[in-house]
């Protein structure tokens, strides 16, 4: 650990020395060739899907403002390598990163709180700045939203299922090897089990109503979610939810055919088009006389580093060059995923029936708890999910061990 | 270039001399070269710290002294920068509470507190801004009310209507009687003169720059040195500054949203030793952990030793191809073998279950995950064990078990009384570095069972050895606890330090019995 933020500051160390760059001061739209020098640049960091589409993106920024920008592909450990240099005052001026990071960062320090006026807030959908506050304050601006839903081989199911218990049939009718393919594994998948667990009114941390959630107060062992254990140990006894499928057979054995419906995101459709299939996206269907499944949405957004060395100009960037629709519509394209900003997400829905299927499957969703406490829910969630799929405890078992853990977690930190 | 530094130290040829000023000018180079970001983060210690090295190095080299020094200093500069200081380090971490949420210093977090209590006026106005300075020289905000066009002049004195400002298409000035405005260029090269820029609206609010915009708004906390604490006037929370836990305590004891990195000394190690829930997996993870490494190597030996004896049989036909088939295992990147073979362990579609036709949950279980970990780890690494052994083989004396053959020893007399014993002597250093590596054999356990099987609740899984334990401590899905995990890697290095210390007397009795 510490060797890498040694080697971090020297790389930054380096970074700066070679940092006399240069822009083009095209300032209020002039064509000046003999622009003065910038000493300093704009540097973001994201990692490597988002990198190239940034790289692109902008060229535009430069042109319009003039500071050099400069956008660093940090592959895998993104966060961790932020956090290294953020707290030595090193690294990026602007992070693109999820909003579930955003309470760990701000806890930290390393984030700065940014200030979005009513208009802005507004042009966005309400979940994407939720999102991305923590104790009150908006420490990020969203700029595409993900989540989960079922996605359904129109050839073995022609109709959408309308509850769980008929996805499972129509799964079983298929005559597929599987029912039906989530991403498990043997340590468990709290974020695909918790649609089926909302389903039931379980919930992880209580909501007082106006999204902020008491770290104190777990949802794990209510009665809706004890329920959802007890359904999980159900469906591993009878077959249709498995810790043997996991990240490795999830995506193909639903491009081969072994199995008619899948729940996953909008990242497994690339490998489904290219194998030709017919396919539909729809929500995730509530369990007959229960609520509907509420998919945890992901938001990705702007950060801007609490030390940044060129505070000013990431902060324009961030609140008023990301909330454009059209940056919002290309990385929205290069992603795949709905932007965040509602004028570009209607133009991006309009013709495309896999982001209007997300979009509906997202509706009843529930942005990702921020808060560092969740940092202690997924492993413990994910084992009790797998305990009571592979009838290692009854449901009930399986979510009060979760919920105990859970609170002992959260109680040592 | 350290190898040729030393090689040419005190030689006395042109060519010598020449190598030797080029490589002492890299070092000067390189010297000059660190030293000015340490100057630019003020580090002196770090400076003076890298000049005494500098001089250390042109001190030896410059001499005709001091042979020995120029041989040993480039290992000992590695040893120390690579080794040692790490380990110093770590040390020091964990005496500190550094983690998540107590990562940055005190300053930091308090400007992160103060930064968030900083709120938009409800219904405050927005403007656009350029930057710029007055007749006088005063660093002025220019600021366009996005509502209704009007312009502003902002200073340190407050806001006053400005008049026949120039605006570009966008609404922002551009320019205006009796100021210089900074175009973009000169407002990048001078921002941080913005910073300590305040401009007063009414008695709570002012301005607050944010980009090329800005808002109305107040800032409610302040920080007050004669008492360390946050005051938040708007809530009326008053956190104090607690320097035993680094973190700003409000009455009731709650901690703020940030807090910052102190020495809380002994008590990281305090927690590993007292509390259960450390204590009690910690004897089993230990047991486990000497289980993996001692049955790792004793199985790799075993199995390597045995192929190497059969290899190194002369009516052996085609032990080329035999032993390139052998090394297969060893020559492909053990990262995505122990991948392969996680896989191969899935109880439903893996290979394993499957070819044999079994129904073993090896994830499951304690005990088959634990054969699961040895299974993959003993054909990682037997091909090491085959390649030392049949080297080990070659290099015995033919004389001796000629001799042995002469007294009638039968083939497993003579390999339990003449080659085995003979073997470790050579052999015994490995099995013990085998043994070490092996119970840090981080990317064995996390990649092929990830320390499963786990129990909802459990802090450590059934084939967790100390490192991964460490690991997920530290780095795990939990947030990051730095301090705490650097107490457990003190603890581990002193266990294999304690284990190969007791190894190597052992060898040392060994070959006092052999010789």
């Amino acid at each position: 650990m510490r060797r890498r933020t040694l080697g971090i500051t020297a790389v930054s160390a380096a970074a700066l020395g070679a940092a006399a760059a240069c822009g083009d001061d095209s300032d209020s739209g002039s064509e000046d060739a003999t622009a003065p020098a910038f000493s300093g640049e704009l540097v973001i960091w994201a990692d490597e899907t988002r990198t190239p589409v940034l790289k692109e993106f902008v060229a535009d920024f430069e042109a319009k403002v003039g500071v050099k920008v400069t956008v660093e592909e940090h592959v895998e450990t993104l966060r961790e390598d932020f956090l290294a240099a953020a707290e030595q005052g090193q690294g990026p001026d602007i992070l693109v990163g999820a909003h579930d990071w955003s309470g760990q960062l701000a806890a930290d320090g390393v984030i700065a709180p940014v200030t979005l006026s009513d208009d802005q807030k507004a042009s966005l959908n309400e979940t994407a700045v939720k999102a991305f506050t923590v104790d009150g304050n908006v420490y990020g601006v969203a700029y595409a939203m993900e989540n989960i839903g079922l996605i359904r081989n129109t050839d073995l199911v022609p109709d959408a299922p309308v509850t769980f218990e008929e996805l499972i049939e129509a799964g079983k009718a298929a005559g597929t090897q599987e029912v039906l393919t989530v991403e498990t594994g043997v340590d468990g998948n709290a974020y695909n089990a918790y649609p089926l667990f909302s389903s039931f009114g379980g919930y992880l941390f209580k909501d007082d109503g106006t999204g902020t959630l008491d770290p104190h107060d777990v949802g794990v062992d209510s009665e809706g979610g004890i329920a959802a254990f007890e359904k999980f140990a159900e469906l591993g006894k009878d077959g249709v939810l498995k810790t043997t499928i996991d990240a490795t057979n999830t995506i193909p054995f639903f491009v081969e055919g072994k199995t008619a419906i899948m729940i996953s995101g909008p990242w497994a459709l690339t490998d489904v088009q290219t194998a030709g299939l017919n396919y539909e996206v729809t929500a995730i269907p509530g369990f007959e006389g229960q609520g509907p499944c509420s998919p945890f949405l992901g938001v990705q957004g702007f950060y801007v580093s609490a030390t940044a060395a060129n505070a000013v100009f990431a902060q324009e960037f961030v609140t008023n060059y990301v909330l454009t629709e059209d940056l919002q519509l290309k990385l929205a394209e290069a992603g795949g995923r709905l932007p965040a900003l509602t004028a570009a997400a209607e133009t991006y829905a309009a013709d495309n029936a896999d982001v209007q299927g997300f979009a509906l499957a997202g509706e009843n969703g529930v942005p990702m708890p921020n808060i560092p406490a969740m940092n202690a829910v997924w492993e413990p969630f994910g084992r009790a999910q797998a305990d009571a799929i592979d009838q290692a405890a009854t449901g009930e078992e399986a979510a009060t061990t979760a919920a105990q853990a859970i609170r002992d977690a959260v109680a040592a930190s | 270039m350290l190898d040729q530094r030393s090689r040419t130290a005190g030689s006395a040829t042109a060519a010598g001399l020449i190598i030797k000023i080029a490589v002492l000018a890299v070092v000067a180079a390189l010297a000059v070269w660190a030293a000015s970001p340490l100057i630019a983060a003020e580090a002196w210690w770090g400076l003076a710290l890298e000049a005494a090295v500098v001089v250390v190095i042109f001190y030896v080299y410059l001499q005709r002294r001091a042979i020995q020094l120029k041989y040993l200093i480039p290992g000992t500069m590695l040893l120390l920068a690579f080794q040692i200081l790490p380990v110093v380090m770590t040390i020091g971490t964990s005496f500190t509470n550094y983690g998540d949420g107590h990562r940055v210093d005190k300053e930091q977090a308090t400007e992160a507190i103060i930064a968030a209590g900083v709120q938009q006026t409800p219904g405050g106005t927005t403007y656009l801004v350029a930057i710029g300075e007055d007749p006088a020289g005063e660093l002025t905000l220019l600021l366009t009310d996005q509502a209704d066009g009007s312009t502003w002049a902002g200073t340190e004195a407050g806001l006053t209507e400005l008049d026949g400002a120039t605006l570009d298409d966008t609404g922002r000035v551009t320019a205006a009687p009796g100021y210089t405005v900074w175009d973009l260029a000169e407002l990048n090269e001078r921002q941080a003169e913005l910073t300590a820029l305040a401009v007063p609206t009414g008695p709570e609010t002012g301005i607050k720059l944010q980009g090329l915009s800005a808002f109305e708004g107040q800032s409610t906390r302040s920080y007050s040195e004669t008492c360390d604490c946050i005051t938040d006037s708007a809530t009326g929370t008053v956190w104090t500054a607690d320097d035993d836990r680094g973190s700003f305590l409000d009455e009731d004891g709650k901690a703020a949203l940030v807090g910052w990195r102190v020495n809380i000394g002994a008590e990281n190690y305090l927690d590993v030793i007292t509390d259960p829930d450390i204590r009690g997996p910690f004897l089993g993870v230990f047991t486990w952990n000497v289980m993996f490494a001692a049955g790792s190597v004793l199985f790799t030996f075993a199995i390597g030793l045995g192929t190497a004896m059969a290899l190194n049989k002369e009516s052996m036909r085609g032990t080329k191809l035999y032993r390139t088939f052998m090394i297969l295992p060893y020559a492909m990147p053990s990262f995505a073998m122990l991948l392969v073979w996680a896989q191969m362990f899935n109880r439903d579609f893996g290979l394993i279950n499957d070819l044999f036709n079994l129904d073993v949950n090896w994830y499951g279980g304690t005990w088959s995950a634990r054969a699961m970990v040895l299974i993959a780890n003993t054909w990682l690494g037997w091909p090491y064990m085959f390649l030392i052994c049949l080297g080990a083989l070659q290099a015995l004396p033919a004389d001796s078990l000629e001799a042995a053959k002469i007294d009638g020893a039968t083939g497993m007399t003579a390999f339990r009384k003449i080659t085995l014993p003979l073997l470790l002597i050579a052999l015994t250093p490995l099995l013990i570095s085998s043994f070490a590596f092996n119970f840090n054999n981080f990317n064995a356990i996390e990649l092929l069972s990830g320390g499963n099987p786990f129990m909802a609740g459990d802090a450590v899984g059934g084939t967790d050895i100390l490192i991964t334990y460490a690991f997920r401590q530290a780095f795990g899905s939990s947030s990051a606890d730095y301090g705490f995990a650097s107490a457990i890697s003190v603890f581990i290095f002193l266990i294999v330090a304690t284990i190969s210390a007791f190894m190597f007397r052992f060898t040392r009795n060994q070959e006092d019995v052999y010789s």
